[in-house]
């Protein structure tokens, strides 16, 4: 399906004098995208998250995972980079490895959330009656239990690991996701166009596949986009209370965690993780606000 | 005028919404109307707005049930039917909404408004070729189709939506206060078009409107709704020489002064 925006081509002046607006002043789409700040600073941040992640997949400096008690807390040099931890393991590697796990979360919960979410939201705006109605109220009872709850839970259970922290922030966005879609969908499905295609003998499913879902897509996609940077945080938050990835592997969560013992020393080691933690959640979420910001052109007229 | 068959028959229709509000428990739309179309007629339905116009529209495309009576097509009972029964239907009556704006998917290209209802009915047709011939009839270029609705003007926009109507070969075409919504500058020009095109497709017309000059040029035959009722019916030229109620004499003065009908009136929807 494409998400990308029309060809907005010079206005036609033909016939009826009716004014553009909007169109007037904006290239085609890849080219407002440029122009858009938010959008394309965004879009470079998250580039180079998912590229440091790919890269660390076949390449790093240093093995993350390689002991070097000789250079332990050794400061940023030639040969580290951004110098080592406790260990001797070099932390620029560390960062590149932990930026895998990050987008693993990150893109699995927000893929579980909208598995879910999507559906039953889509259920709820088109039954209106009692099916929706039971599909909100226990969207409202998912929304009242945290993620850290379940986290704790799920890592009690099964034990402590990056699957039980995807589990439990996917699990805690599905409600955000049901009420976004619903109440986008609701605003399709009251439209007139929707009411034609009902006049044309269109059935309920595909009003959802022709006009609901097509139009509802880019809000979803900025949602995603913003949720992803909200379930990195999450990931983190949970990896620092050791309730995710478990200590030897790298994860910005567990970095930040074992930094603070030599915040005194060594104040850098906090420093790296949180800048990496900071760049990844701002750029996801100034690429969705691109999303939106771009959606708002065409919304309005 | 009618002399073919009937058409559309609403027979003692009302339609009564149910309101979550706490304050209204239920909202008459319509109340025990009745009347005809008949086959190649071209008949108004006038009032202010509130009056029910509109809720007759969406019986009469059977996308909702009267909460009593019937509305019958060519002698069917069409409303509470299933969707599979109405296919027929579907392809002979088409609607044409108030605004283009909201009544064309912003999602879709001209070429995918036009060919939707084609496809959705299983009309067998050259897709490109139709939408070629469905621009052309409206006055639209063939270039239109490669672009979005958002693109056009508001009178672009409606020929747009007049020609998906005119899709899958109508013999009805329900309009819906088709030109209220545009400059006045279009509104002669989109009349006339509906004018030609129901004469060159021999297409019976429901124009609702609140408009009485334009009717008066459009229509042969008019029924006077207000809030819900059905007041007065007549021929075109008979109800414009002598109305008989002191509501339709109101529309038929070129500004109606609602707060002044009122007055005289009461609320004769409350009454049954």
């Amino acid at each position: 399906m494409g998400i990308g925006m029309p060809p907005l081509d010079q206005p036609t002046t033909t016939g009826d004098n009716e004014p553009y607006v909007f169109e007037v002043a904006r290239g085609r789409g890849w080219r407002r995208w440029l122009h858009n700040p938010s959008a394309l600073i965004g879009s470079i941040i998250v580039v180079l998250v998912v590229a440091s992640a790919l890269v660390s997949l076949v390449w790093t400096p240093y093995s993350p995972l390689a002991v070097d008690p000789s250079h332990a807390l050794s400061g940023p040099s030639l040969r580290h980079l951004l110098g080592t931890d406790e260990y001797g393991r070099d932390v620029f590697s560390r960062l590149m490895a932990s930026s895998q796990v990050a987008l693993f979360v990150g893109v699995l919960s927000v893929l579980i959330a909208t598995a879910v979410g999507i559906p039953a939201g889509l259920l709820a705006a088109e039954r209106r009656g009692a099916t929706g109605q039971v599909v909100l109220r226990l969207a409202d009872i998912l929304y009242g239990f945290p993620a850290l709850l379940a986290a704790v839970v799920l890592a009690a259970a099964f034990g402590a690991s990056k699957s039980t922290v995807v589990l439990a922030i996917g699990i805690s966005y599905i409600p955000v996701f049901v009420r976004v879609t619903r109440s986008n969908a609701l605003v399709v499905l009251n439209s007139e166009y929707v009411l034609a295609a009902r006049a044309y003998g269109r059935r309920p499913l595909a009003i959802m596949r022709r006009h609901v879902i097509p139009n509802i897509m880019t809000t979803i996609i900025a949602q995603m986009s913003l949720l992803f940077s909200l379930a990195v945080l999450a990931e983190t938050a949970l990896d620092f209370l050791g309730l995710g990835t478990a200590p030897p592997a790298a994860s910005w969560g567990t970095m930040l965690q074992s930094s603070q013992n030599y915040l005194g020393n060594d104040p850098l080691l906090t420093v790296w993780p949180s800048v990496a933690i900071v760049l990844c959640v701002l750029g996801f979420s100034l690429f969705g606000d691109g999303i939106s910001e771009l959606r708002d052109v065409r919304g309005h007229r | 005028m009618s002399e073919g068959s009937t058409i559309f028959d609403v027979q003692r229709v009302s339609k009564v919404y149910h309101t979550r509000s706490r304050h209204a428990h239920a909202v008459t739309a319509l109340n025990d109307v009745t009347f005809s179309v008949g086959e190649g007629d071209s008949m108004a339905i006038v009032g202010e707005s509130g009056s029910g116009k509109s809720t007759l529209s969406r019986l009469l495309l059977a996308l909702e049930a009267p909460t009593s009576g019937t509305v019958s097509y060519r002698g069917q009972v069409i409303s509470g039917r299933d969707e599979r029964e109405l296919r027929d239907f579907r392809r002979r009556v088409q609607i044409v909404f108030q605004d283009p704006m909201s009544s064309l998917d912003p999602h879709m290209k001209v070429h995918d408004l036009l060919a939707e209802p084609l496809r959705a009915l299983k009309i067998e047709a050259d897709e490109g070729e139709r939408v070629r011939e469905l621009l052309t009839s409206v006055e639209m270029p063939v270039s239109s189709a490669n672009r979005y609705a958002h693109q056009f003007s508001g009178g672009q926009r409606q020929r747009i939506a007049i020609a998906r109507a005119l899709g899958p070969s109508p013999e009805v075409l329900i309009a819906d206060e088709p030109v209220s919504a545009l400059d006045v500058s279009v509104r002669a020009q989109i009349l006339n078009l509906l004018t030609e095109l129901v004469h060159d497709f021999n297409l019976t017309l429901v124009f609702i409107s609140h408009d009485m000059a334009v009717v008066r040029h459009l229509c042969m035959s008019i029924v006077v709704l207000y809030r819900g009722n059905l007041i007065e019916m007549g021929k075109t030229e008979e109800l414009f020489a002598s109305p008989r109620e002191d509501y339709t004499k109101e529309l038929l003065a070129a500004a109606p002064r609602i707060r002044a009908v009122r007055a005289t009136r009461g609320v004769p929807g409350r009454e049954a």
